[in-house]
């Protein structure tokens, strides 16, 4: 009995060890374009990866230009390989320019998160 | 795109957002949920002992002695008519406060109190989520237990599919807070199974509690000899399934703040997540020194007891009414503690 108490409780300090790290609520890992970086070249989607998987039912993102307007994008989807990433397709492919992209991440926990950065496009 | 991202998008873009920032908690939601947060902590507190009612005092009968079991009542006759009643008010009680539960969690999501009468928001959440299939199968089983729990008839089956009820019910919570963070993989397999482990083993104790304790009084009205062999039966029973109970409890307790924290216990400390749950193993600790003398000390006097004069008899009692207050307190904490931001 008392060596079974002792793995029981050995597994019970050693099951969050072994395995990977997950977070409550989801925040932003990284993104493409990356946040706060200078991109070349047109933009035509932007790629969001959480700390943790996201649900897109109750989730928003939104990109607006350094005049302040609005860029039409597709409504946020997963990435059908991992709910972590968050797709977002743009109306038009983005110039030269600074852009805002703010977000709204429902978790899987059923928290939510919100957060905004920038990118440049030259 | 739906009204509510297009909300969103409205409100966010009227923002003038200066830093780059990689997340916080939402603002918008932070303040629906200090609005909300006395009737969700309400809401969960109340639903989570119901379930444990449900659960636990259903239990209790089948790992009683064979005189005073569901097929022989024995002498504790008293004692099943009160839970049956308790289990007649703990399903209508588990079924309202699980769905203002959903409805709160709901509201917290969109940060809009009209989303629960809004049939888009209500098709999001209950079709495109992974909370609308286990809402879907909760509000199913809430139905089954209230309308099960009005039947004319309470015998041996009625319990047990009580008792099954409650445990799915118990179980299911896990896909509704922080034990669903694991994905689909066998990380996300061991933490559900970890965390239903701990709901399941905690929902025995403390919900076996009450027909414990209402046993206990209806035995000092036996003839004093008679109350002495039944209540040491009793207990004797209980205390097997407590200690198995209690030393899964804390294992999985362990291992679900290990989950929360990725490891790193340190960062438990200085944090409100961590004042919570230490709170939690707090009132925990005194509840085990309360079954500890029940169990070593009370219990083998009453065993070596004269036929008159048991003053531990009354002991037990008084004992057991302060562990039962002692787990409506800590089903607060858990209830607190779900809705608190682990730290990062």
């Amino acid at each position: 009995m008392q060596r079974f108490l002792k793995l029981l409780l050995a597994a019970g300090l050693a099951a969050p060890l072994v395995a990977s790290p997950v977070f409550a609520h989801a925040f932003l890992d990284h993104a493409v374009p990356g946040v706060g970086l200078t991109v070349s070249g047109p933009v035509r989607e932007l790629r969001l990866w959480y700390t943790q998987g996201v649900v897109t039912a109750f989730s928003a993102v939104s990109v607006a230009s350094s005049t302040g307007g609005t860029i039409p994008a597709s409504r946020p989807v997963n990435d059908p390989s991992d709910q972590q990433i968050v797709i977002v397709r743009l109306g038009r492919a983005l110039g030269p320019g600074t852009y805002t992209v703010t977000w709204r991440a429902l978790s899987v926990d059923t928290h939510t998160t919100t957060g905004t950065f920038h990118f440049t496009v030259t | 795109m739906t009204m509510f991202q297009y909300l969103v998008l409205v409100q966010d873009v009227a923002q003038d957002v200066a830093q780059d920032s990689m997340g916080q908690m939402d603002q918008a939601s932070g303040q629906a949920l200090w609005m909300t947060w006395w009737p969700l902590i309400s809401a969960r507190w109340i639903h989570f002992a119901s379930v444990f009612v449900l659960f636990g005092s259903s239990f209790f009968w089948f790992y009683m002695p064979r005189d005073h079991s569901l097929t022989h009542p024995g002498q504790l006759t008293k004692t099943l008519a009160a839970t049956t009643i308790m289990l007649r008010v703990a399903a209508p009680v588990a079924a309202i406060s699980g769905v203002a539960w959903m409805a709160l969690v709901l509201i917290n999501m969109t940060s809009n109190f009209h989303s629960v009468v809004n049939p888009e928001d209500l098709r999001l959440f209950f079709f495109e989520t992974p909370f609308g299939t286990v809402s879907i199968i909760r509000l199913a089983l809430f139905a089954t237990a209230v309308v099960l729990a009005f039947l004319p008839w309470h015998g041996r089956v009625w319990y047990s599919a009580l008792l099954h009820l409650g445990a799915v019910l118990l179980i299911s919570q896990a896909w509704l807070g922080h034990a669903s963070e694991g994905g689909a993989g066998l990380y996300g397999v061991i933490m559900i199974t970890v965390y239903a482990t701990h709901v399941l083993a905690a929902g025995a104790w403390a919900g076996g509690l009450p027909p414990l304790l209402s046993g206990l009084v209806e035995q000092r009205h036996f003839a004093p000899n008679e109350a002495r062999i039944c209540t040491v039966d009793i207990l004797s029973r209980f205390s097997a399934m407590a200690m198995l109970a209690v030393t899964l409890i804390v294992v999985t307790g362990i291992a679900n703040a290990g989950f929360r924290v990725a490891g790193s216990f340190e960062v438990l400390f200085d944090t409100e997540y961590g004042n919570v749950l230490f709170a939690k193993i707090a009132i925990v600790a005194v509840m085990l020194t309360l079954a500890y003398f029940n169990r070593f000390v009370f219990m083998p006097r009453l065993r070596s007891a004269a036929l008159k004069g048991m003053p531990a008899i009354t002991w037990l009692g008084r004992s057991v009414t302060f562990e039962l207050a002692l787990g409506l307190l800590v089903v607060f904490v858990a209830a607190v503690l779900g809705i608190t931001p682990p730290p990062q």
